[in-house]
């Protein structure tokens, strides 16, 4: 039966080992909160990354000077590859953003009894800025 | 009714059985039956060795949460029907140590709720009562989260409990915010310091499994948003 | 175990909860116009120093290329934080991996500023 392993921990006050079976089942994302949740993370580490690479790739370029700049920006925008890589990073701030500010309205104390409408109306919204932009970057993809 | 229930369980004995193991029963199905007329059946009929708690039968004392079909739940409030399987798994609730088979040692549990003051302190310095007409704004969010039954559900459901070990956790957190934003008591700020850590409020994402658990519709994402609020303003609200 | 205690750096969560709020509002502008600038105004078009130089003399354009660097550094950083304390590290006000992180944006705070100044 799946989950049911058991995990130990050591006791916070105590000296002894305590047994809690593994709570697998907890994590799963059954309900919109736990989905919007974890999209939120995985999205976020995804993003601290590109952030960190992008910083470092794009201001080393800048600091060697104009054709190394250049050559270093002609090589990663002439790529299929990159275009499309790009729209995935579209996809990742447009969801961590508009849930972001999904979060932001419920910090403030506005909708928190219908947060999983909101929750699907900032997914249509992501959707919808994303589809505008896959078409007008669709001329660059096809080519 | 005619038809059979088919019941899993879990069973377990620390110390005594090697590993947690599954069991299941057949169960005659009867009219309006609970998750806990279940589990009296089985250990009437079938296994008196299961053990599992349960006291008032009606929602109110929160003895009997169990995770039953992939969710936290009172036994008691839990119909069959309203399941729509007649395949029932149940286990003992999550976060928590296994005593024995259904049953799980709450310690973690109160010594978090016990560690934010949970109870009415008076303000030294007043002779008269307070005042509070009924239907006051400052009353309308905190009379919906203080029907808090300690049954450990929204404890046992969220993983904030789960990977921080210290996390006091949504039930504390509520009824921490049920005591600071009650005017008459006098304890505010010194319960405000105590959430406001690493092991409070700041841990709660919003997953509001908690809301989804609870048996008496309390919200303790909303509480603990409030308890945010007071942290961030508190110089601002007087009551820092 | 210890009582959860406000951080002994005044009051850290909240301020720090409260700026992650802020940069989030700030990044969606920044960002916003950072992509529409940068890719898709002129879809396609492949981005060269001059243009960057072009962009940069115009002061709110620099400003909003710095308080992108600014705030998303923060953000991701201060995320990742607020990430490791879930898994129970700075429990009892302890910073832990805080400095590592710290340290990290300064780092690259300090070089992205550079190269936007230099260019400038």
């Amino acid at each position: 039966m799946k989950g049911m392993h058991l995990v130990t921990r050591e006791g916070l006050d105590v000296a002894y080992k305590t047994e809690m079976i593994s709570n697998a089942e907890v994590w799963k994302p059954g309900s919109v909160g736990m989905i919007a949740w974890y999209l939120q993370r995985i999205t976020g580490v995804a993003l601290v990354g590109y952030l960190l690479l992008h910083i470092f790739l794009i201001g080393s370029s800048l600091l060697r000077g104009r054709a190394a700049f250049d050559s270093m920006l002609s090589l990663l925008m002439g790529s299929k590859l990159f275009l499309i890589l790009d729209l995935a990073l579209l996809a990742a701030v447009l969801i961590h953003g508009l849930n972001g500010i999904r979060l932001i309205l419920f910090d403030v104390g506005v909708g928190i009894l219908n947060q999983k409408k909101i929750f699907w109306t900032a997914m249509a919204i992501a959707l919808g800025l994303f589809a505008w932009a896959v078409v007008r970057m669709g001329p660059e993809l096809l080519k | 009714m005619g038809s059979f229930l088919n019941v899993t369980l879990f069973r377990y004995l620390p110390g005594t059985d090697h590993s947690p193991r599954y069991e299941t029963f057949e169960v005659p199905e009867s009219k309006q039956m609970a998750i806990l007329d279940v589990l009296t059946y089985i250990q009437k009929h079938l296994d008196r060795s299961l053990t599992f708690r349960y006291s008032c039968r009606i929602g109110m004392c929160g003895s009997c949460a169990l995770f039953i079909n992939g969710r936290s739940r009172l036994a008691c409030r839990t119909l069959v029907d309203g399941l729509g399987t007649k395949d029932i798994h149940i286990r003992p609730l999550p976060n928590l140590p296994v005593i024995k088979d259904l049953t799980v040692d709450l310690t973690p549990f109160f010594d978090k709720y016990e560690k934010i003051k949970p109870y009415f302190i008076a303000k030294e310095d007043r002779e008269d009562f307070y005042r509070v007409p009924e239907g006051a704004k400052e009353r309308i969010l905190v009379d919906k989260m203080l029907e808090c039954i300690t049954c450990g559900a929204c404890f046992s459901s969220c993983t904030m409990v789960t990977t921080n070990p210290f996390y006091l956790g949504p039930a504390a957190l509520n009824r921490a915010f049920c005591l600071i934003a009650d005017k008459r008591d006098g304890a505010g700020a010194k319960r405000l310091r105590l959430v406001n850590g690493p092991e409070g409020v700041w841990r709660c994402h919003g997953q509001f499994n908690c809301m989804e658990v609870c048996p008496k519709k309390i919200i303790p994402t909303w509480s603990i948003q409030q308890l945010k609020k007071r942290c961030v303003f508190k110089k601002w609200m007087g009551i820092g | 175990m210890k009582q959860t205690m406000e951080n002994k750096i005044g009051n850290w969560n909240a301020i720090a909860w409260l700026l992650q709020r802020l940069t989030a509002v700030g990044l969606l502008l920044f960002l916003g116009i950072h992509f529409w600038l940068l890719h898709y105004r002129h879809p396609g078009e492949v981005i060269t120093y001059d243009s960057v130089l072009m962009r940069l003399r115009f002061q709110p354009l620099l400003l909003a290329d710095l308080g992108l660097l600014i705030f998303g550094l923060f953000h991701a950083l201060n995320g990742l934080q607020a990430i490791i304390q879930d898994y129970g590290f700075g429990a009892g006000g302890k910073r832990g991996l805080g400095w590592i992180l710290l340290l990290l944006g300064l780092v690259m705070g300090l070089l992205g500023g550079f190269a936007l100044w230099q260019t400038f």
